[in-house]
C-alpha cells in the first residue's frame, strides 16, 4: 500500500515536472540587469546634458565675447533681453523634473531587475502556501518512514524509503524553483505591460527635449564658437581687413589660436557622434524589446531579439557616453 | 503654435559656415557670423516659445524662414546671390525679434 501511494505521488510529481519542463521558461533575470544597467548610465549621460544647458550657453557667450572686442558683457541686452550671462535654458525646477522623470525610469528598471533576479530560497519559504504543504514535506515523509522501524521495531521495515529522501528532497526543491520562477516571469511581464505606456510617455518627452532644445542649441553653439575663432584668425591674417587692428601674430600666439581651433572642431566632432535623441530613442527600442519579450512566446528566437536589442543600446550608451565625455575634458582643457 | 526651429536651426548653421568659407571676403564673412550669432540668441528664446493659434507674425517668420532656408542651400553653389541673402537674414532677424516681443509678453 505504501508503495502504491509512493508510486502515485512519485508519478503526480513527474507529471507535474512535465508540464513544467514543457513551459518555455522565460529568461528574464540577465536582460532586464543589463536593461538597468544601460538605463542608469544611459540617464546619467541624459541628465548631465540637461544640467550643462545653462552652462554650455553661459560659456557661448563669454567666448563669443572675447573674440568680439566691441562686444560688452550683459545680463540683459538694449532690447530688454536676458542673455545667456544670467538667463537660463531650463530652470532649477525644469531640471529637477526632467532628472525626476529620468530616475524614475531607473527605479522602474532598477524593481524589475531585483524582481526578475531575485533568488528562490526566500521566496520559497513565504510562497510556501501556494507549492503545497504536504509537497514540501515529501521528503520529511520519506525520512521518517525510513526511520519508523528503528523507532518501532514492530512496524514494517522500509527498506528502501531511505534512498528516496535524497532524489525526492531534491525534485521537490526543484520543482518548487521551476514553480516561483513561473510565477515571478509572470510578475515580470505584468510589472513590464502595466509599466510600458508610462514609460513610453517619458521617454517621448525626454527625446522631444533633446532633438529640440538641446540638440539644436549643442549643434549651434559650437558652430559658433568654430566660427568666431576661426573670424578672428583670419581677420589677424587678412591685412587688408582693417589695415590699423591686424597685429602680426607672434609663433606662440598663432600656435595658440590654431590649438583652440582644433580644440572647437573636436568638440564639434564629439557632438556630432553623441546624438543625445538617438540615446533617448535606443533606451525606447531596448524598452520595446523588453516589452515584446514579456508578452512572447519566450521562445529561443524572441530571446535572441531582446538581447540583440539590448547590446545594440548598450554600445550605444557607451559611445555616447564617450563622447560626451569627450566633450567636456576638450572643455576643460584636458585634451586637446 | 511654434516658429520652425528645426529650418532656423540650418540656417543658423549655414551662416556659421559661410563665415569660414573662403570664397567670402572677410568683410561678408564677419557679417554671416554677427548674423549667425543674432539668429541663435532669437534661437534661444523661440525654442521654448508658444505663441497663440492664428499669430500673423509667426506664419509672416516661418515664410521667411523657408525662403531663407532654401537661398542658404543655394548660396553655396551660387555666390552671386550672397548679397540677396544677407538682406533676407537681415529681415528675418527683424521678423523675429518682433516674434520674442511677442512671446515676452505672452508670457
Amino acid at each position: 500500500m505504501i508503495l502504491i501511494r509512493r508510486v502515485i505521488t512519485l508519478a503526480g510529481i513527474s507529471l507535474l515536472l512535465g508540464n513544467m519542463l514543457g513551459c518555455v521558461t522565460a529568461q528574464f533575470g540577465t536582460p532586464i540587469a543589463s536593461f538597468r544597467d544601460s538605463i542608469s548610465r544611459s540617464g546619467a549621460v541624459v541628465a548631465n546634458y540637461l544640467t550643462e544647458m545653462n552652462a554650455f550657453e553661459r560659456e557661448i557667450y563669454i567666448d563669443s565675447v572675447f573674440y568680439d572686442p566691441d562686444a560688452k558683457v550683459l545680463a540683459v541686452d538694449s532690447a530688454g533681453k536676458s542673455t545667456p550671462l544670467m538667463g537660463t535654458i531650463f530652470s532649477g525646477p525644469s531640471i529637477k523634473a526632467r532628472l525626476d522623470a529620468i530616475n524614475l525610469i531607473g527605479a522602474y528598471a532598477s524593481r524589475l531587475a531585483e524582481l526578475a533576479g531575485s533568488q528562490a530560497p526566500q521566496q520559497f519559504s513565504t510562497n510556501v502556501n501556494a507549492l503545497g504543504q504536504s509537497l514540501t514535506n515529501l521528503g520529511q515523509t520519506f525520512q521518517t518512514i525510513a526511520t519508523q522501524h528503528q523507532n518501532n521495531p514492530q512496524q514494517t521495515k522500509d527498506s528502501t524509503a531511505l534512498s528516496y529522501v535524497g532524489p525526492v528532497s531534491t525534485l521537490v526543491g526543484t520543482l518548487g524553483q521551476m514553480y516561483l520562477t513561473q510565477q515571478r516571469d509572470q510578475a515580470v511581464k505584468i510589472a513590464v505591460d502595466q509599466g510600458a505606456p508610462k514609460v513610453r510617455q517619458i521617454l517621448k518627452l525626454l527625446e522631444a527635449d533633446m532633438s529640440q532644445v538641446v540638440e539644436p542649441l549643442e549643434l549651434t553653439g559650437l558652430y559658433e564658437e568654430l566660427s568666431n575663432r576661426v573670424l578672428a584668425y583670419n581677420q589677424r591674417v587678412d591685412k587688408t581687413h582693417d589695415p590699423n587692428h591686424p597685429t602680426p601674430f607672434t609663433q606662440s600666439e598663432r600656435e595658440a589660436a590654431l590649438t583652440e581651433i582644433n580644440s572647437s572642431l573636436s568638440r564639434l566632432d564629439a557632438a556630432a557622434a553623441s546624438n543625445p535623441a538617438t540615446l533617448v530613442q535606443s533606451m525606447s527600442d531596448a524598452h520595446e524589446a523588453l516589452v515584446k519579450y514579456a508578452d512572447s512566446s519566450k521562445l529561443p528566437t524572441d530571446f535572441t531579439s531582446l538581447v540583440s536589442a539590448l547590446q545594440a543600446f548598450e554600445n550605444n550608451v557607451t559611445s555616447v557616453a564617450t563622447a560626451v565625455q569627450a566633450i567636456v575634458d576638450l572643455r576643460k582643457g584636458t585634451i586637446k | 503654435m511654434q516658429v520652425d526651429t528645426q529650418k532656423l536651426t540650418a540656417v543658423v548653421t549655414a551662416c556659421f559656415q559661410a563665415s569660414m568659407d573662403g570664397r567670402f571676403s572677410t568683410l561678408q564673412q564677419a557679417t554671416f557670423n554677427s548674423l549667425g550669432r543674432h539668429l541663435r540668441m532669437d534661437l534661444l528664446g523661440l525654442l521654448s516659445a508658444q505663441f497663440n493659434d492664428g499669430t500673423a507674425a509667426v506664419d509672416t517668420a516661418n515664410q521667411q524662414l523657408a525662403i531663407v532656408s532654401q537661398q542658404v542651400v543655394t548660396m553655396t553653389n551660387n555666390l552671386a546671390i550672397a548679397g540677396q541673402v544677407v538682406q533676407n537674414i537681415t529681415t528675418l532677424t527683424g521678423v523675429l525679434d518682433g516674434l520674442l516681443s511677442i512671446a515676452a509678453k505672452i508670457a
